[in-house]
């Protein structure tokens, strides 16, 4: 006989058999209980030191990587500065969606960093998945769309400034592209008169002024088509004087289409025309037409005048030089004097693709670090050429503002290449001119602080 | 003697441009600026490419718009031609 059925044929001793089961039950019980209790615990302190890893798809990790990559770019760490941004652009695609707004920081500060490592065919691709995902934005928030056009415009921009890039003229154009599609859509949106088309149409008179800095240096391709083979390849070059011309009638309308909506835009300051013809005679003046510059300018001025603007006022928009072309667009005096600071003239040359233009905005410096430091101070005078034709009695009649007595004061680092070359640079500019109660006049003893582009030393220093 | 023949001339082209009845549409060639807008949110066929071009028999240039693609098929048209006449 077994010893259970002796145990279960005994009632005492079934009983306390009973017993012993029940005991061994709720042993098992509470030992199972503890045993889960402490894996719990086990499972809640695991999981508090890989949370970053269980939870990479929330956003404070998304804020949490993209500070982390601007560390490393800051550091000079492109590579690693890339990857982390696109991670974070991955976890923007799972918490937001796939056609989701947050993905453009974390892509832009991606590109970027591809940028700085000249990664062109990434930042190619990248470009198109960007202007793709705003194109997807665009019926769901059209202000959202604008906001993302500026961002890839901006971009594009940058990378067309870069010497390095193969494909700068190509940015520029899809930049300029970009701009009038932004256009088009607030036309659509907001009507062909609205002033929000104002800084837009603005937009593509700056983009054609770095065009034809650039057609002055070479050739630039007008067209694209279709091969054979379905590839898009450059057409037909146009010749210079022709793309020269193009550029000029196309910023002229432009800034002509500023003014007729300025002059409908009754919640804009009453100076706001004469503001528009300001810009008309910048763009005039780059060109070379000083006459018609002149002409223009002598206009707004009176008709600042006639606005109530103060002569003093009136003078002091013509009071100090400015390089043109400015690349904010003012419909105020006001803001326009604000803009005006005391001290010698601070210029940022923006890239050596683009001579004698300024930096737009901080958004489309290059990232490279070289060249920050070298700057030259110069001093000049700047005087309006009396026709000397008038003088003379004689009909042929020039009028020029040019730079007299030009100088350099110092350079940093002191370098006899910086300050040949400095004198080149300044030699490029054009400025408005100075006007005293509408008339020409000359400016004395102006002080520039030049800048030079970032990549200036990559041509240039290094190779001395 | 004079005046009358004036008279009679001036009548005559009011003639003409009376029996035309209405005016016929003024086709206007688009400005630079609307082609470039254009351009901007077409693709590469359907460009068009606006120039100065001086017409034979004719001093006075004109401004011709085309499209792109047209201007490729008349290049490659026009290559095939010369190819053929040289071969």
């Amino acid at each position: 006989m077994s010893k259970l059925s002796a145990i279960s044929s005994d009632p005492i001793a079934g009983t306390v058999g009973k017993l012993v089961k029940t005991l061994g039950l709720i042993k098992v019980a509470v030992c199972t209980s503890l045993l889960s209790v402490a894996y719990a615990q086990q499972s809640d302190a695991d999981t508090d030191e890989a949370s970053p890893w269980l939870n990479a798809y929330d956003q404070i990790r998304s804020e949490q990587l993209i500070d982390e990559g601007q560390r490393a770019m800051r550091e000079g760490e492109f590579e690693t500065a890339e990857r982390i941004f696109l991670d974070a652009v991955q976890i923007a695609k799972v918490n937001f969606g796939l056609n989701s707004t947050e993905q453009r920081m974390p892509l832009e500060l991606a590109i970027s960093a591809q940028l700085a490592q000249d990664k062109w065919e990434q930042v190619d691709n990248h470009f198109t998945y960007f202007e793709w995902l705003n194109d997807e934005i665009y019926a769901r928030d059209f202000y959202s769309y604008l906001r993302g056009t500026e961002q890839l415009s901006s971009m594009l921009l940058k990378a067309s400034a870069d010497t390095n890039n193969p494909l700068a003229v190509r940015y520029l154009i899809a930049a300029k592209n970009l701009n009038w599609r932004a256009i088009s859509g607030i036309e659509a949106t907001l009507g062909e008169t609205h002033v929000e088309l104002a800084p837009w149409l603005y937009n593509i008179v700056l983009a054609h002024y770095y065009q034809s800095s650039l057609i002055k240096r070479h050739g630039i391709s007008s067209t694209v088509f279709r091969n054979e083979q379905n590839e898009e390849v450059s057409g037909f070059t146009l010749n210079k004087s022709e793309s020269l011309r193009i550029s000029y009638r196309i910023g002229k309308e432009l800034l002509e289409r500023i003014a007729s909506i300025y002059a409908g835009a009754q919640q804009l300051p009453p100076e706001r025309n004469a503001m528009a013809r300001i810009y008309l005679a910048d763009w005039e003046m780059l060109f070379g037409h000083q006459d018609a510059a002149l002409s223009l300018y002598q206009s707004a001025f009176n008709e600042l005048l006639a606005n109530g603007i103060g002569t003093e006022q009136a003078n002091q928009v013509f009071a100090r030089p400015t390089v043109l072309p400015s690349n904010s667009l003012h419909n105020s005096v006001a803001t326009l004097i604000a803009e005006q600071s005391e001290g010698p003239i601070r210029f940022n040359a923006w890239s050596p693709n683009y001579p004698a233009a300024e930096l737009p905005s901080e958004h489309v410096a290059i990232n490279t670090g070289s060249g920050a430091d070298i700057m030259a101070l110069l001093r000049f005078d700047l005087h309006p050429l009396l026709p000397s034709g008038l003088l003379n009695n004689e009909r042929a009649i020039r009028l020029g503002f040019n730079l007299n007595d030009l100088e350099v004061v110092s350079t940093t680092p002191d370098n006899d290449l910086i300050r040949e070359r400095a004198l080149y640079e300044v030699s490029l500019l054009q400025f408005r001119p100075r006007l005293e109660n509408g008339a020409p006049a000359p400016f004395e003893n102006v002080e520039l602080e030049y800048q030079f582009p970032p990549q200036f030393s990559a041509l240039s220093v290094s190779g001395n | 003697m004079r005046f009358a023949v004036s008279i009679v001339f001036v009548a005559m082209l009011t003639a003409c441009a009376a029996s035309d009845g209405e005016k016929p549409p003024v086709r206007r060639v688009p400005t630079d600026a609307e082609v470039e807008a254009y351009n901007a949110r077409v693709g590469p066929e359907e460009q068009i490419v606006c120039r100065r071009e001086v017409p034979v028999g004719s001093h006075i240039p004109i401004r011709v718009c085309r499209l792109q693609a047209q201007m490729q098929d008349d290049s490659a048209l026009q290559r095939s031609e010369l190819r053929r006449v040289l071969q």
